[in-house]
């Protein structure tokens, strides 16, 4: 009964105990010196503690500061990082809506149908005097030419958006005998 | 905020060296909390609050600083831990005049448990109730309530010639009283 009684102290100097209880360890308080004397010392402790919660700590007084510069650091090199990814981004929109432009506007003189044409040609073997003009917008550009050495080529202009640059495609005709007369010196 | 921030940092700042045992240390940590709680402050909602919401948010940042050290840096910690409970236990300015009983009383608190460590430290320095501990430390009141009854028990019997035998009579009389 006395040991459990003497667990007590804790929880009577905390206020835990029910107010019957409290009154109850009061008359074993005044019964048992040790815990009397555990009571004190316990006093003692929590003053000491209590004071040491109040000193003020020297080095913690630029820990505000520190930690503003530190946010202020942080968000820099947030603001950056987004920075550049926004400007990484746009370059590739850029270089993507260019791109596409381009594309449209080489395809419109006739590029796309040559290309086509050329893939056409190269695909299905057969002779390019045959199948090109038909696919060209413009048929009336290509020409019959001698090269150098006895083989004959087919030369098609493509118009371009720039009046500086001009393209030449020549393709090689394979079948000689099927020249018409007379264009074979052209 | 950075006014309320500002009234708390002392007590942060000695919490974090009580949990680290290192000035350096409670430096980083108690600066990575105000971090954590500038960048959270929309969170705040209760001025009334900040001092547990801040000191919740360095025992969780010390938590979760030891899980990230291995166990290997842990054992070498307990190994090193008599040096450390000498180094937490002198005040981190030296123009503080600290009694001897303090630094005794210090150093009793610091060889603790570390559970037993933090919910004293709460209680008993900056007079947090169970209910704030509980939450600054992620644990049920119960829980909080056990350690700090051990952690009592425990100190009175380090310091247990802490008092003399004549403030115990002094003492005592006015108790009786």
């Amino acid at each position: 009964m006395k040991q459990s009684s003497c667990d007590k102290l804790d929880d009577y100097m905390l206020g835990w105990l029910l107010p019957g209880e409290a009154a109850a360890f009061e008359r074993h308080l005044a019964d048992c010196p040790d815990c009397r004397r555990q009571c004190v010392l316990q006093k003692s402790i929590d003053g000491l503690l209590a004071e040491y919660g109040t000193l003020s700590d020297g080095n913690c007084s630029g820990l505000i500061e520190r930690a503003g510069r530190q946010a202020r650091t942080a968000w820099r090199q947030k603001a950056v990082r987004l920075a550049l990814a926004i400007a990484a981004a746009a370059a590739v929109l850029t270089a993507a809506v260019f791109g596409r432009f381009a594309l449209r506007s080489s395809a419109k003189p006739g590029g796309q149908d040559i290309a086509a044409a050329q893939n056409t040609a190269a695909e299905s073997g057969k002779e390019a005097s045959d199948s090109i003009p038909s696919r060209l917008e413009n048929p009336q550009t290509s020409t019959l030419v001698a090269l150098a050495d006895p083989s004959k080529g087919i030369v098609l202009e493509c118009k371009t958006n720039n009046p500086n640059i001009n393209l030449v495609w020549i393709y090689p005709t394979v079948n000689t005998d099927a020249m018409p007369a007379g264009q074979s010196d052209e | 905020v950075k006014d309320l921030f500002e009234q708390h940092v002392p007590h942060l700042y000695r919490f974090a060296l009580r949990l680290t045992g290192d000035q350096n240390e409670a430096e980083d940590l108690s600066q990575a909390a105000l971090l954590k709680a500038w960048k959270d402050r929309s969170r705040l909602r209760d001025a009334g609050a900040a001092k547990s919401w801040l000191f919740a948010i360095t025992a969780n940042l010390y938590r979760s600083g030891l899980r990230r050290k291995g166990r290997e840096e842990r054992f070498v910690s307990k190994i090193k831990n008599t040096e450390q409970v000498q180094r937490r236990a002198l005040p981190p300015d030296k123009e503080i005049i600290v009694k001897e009983e303090l630094r005794r009383a210090l150093e009793a608190m610091d060889a603790l448990p570390d559970r037993q460590r933090e919910v004293l430290y709460l209680h008993a320095c900056e007079g947090f109730s169970l209910q704030e501990i509980a939450e600054i430390l992620a644990v049920s009141p119960d829980a909080v309530k056990s350690s700090l009854s051990l952690a009592r028990k425990r100190m009175r019997q380090t310091l247990r010639d802490l008092v003399g035998t004549e403030d115990f009579s002094r003492v005592r009389e006015t108790h009786l009283e």
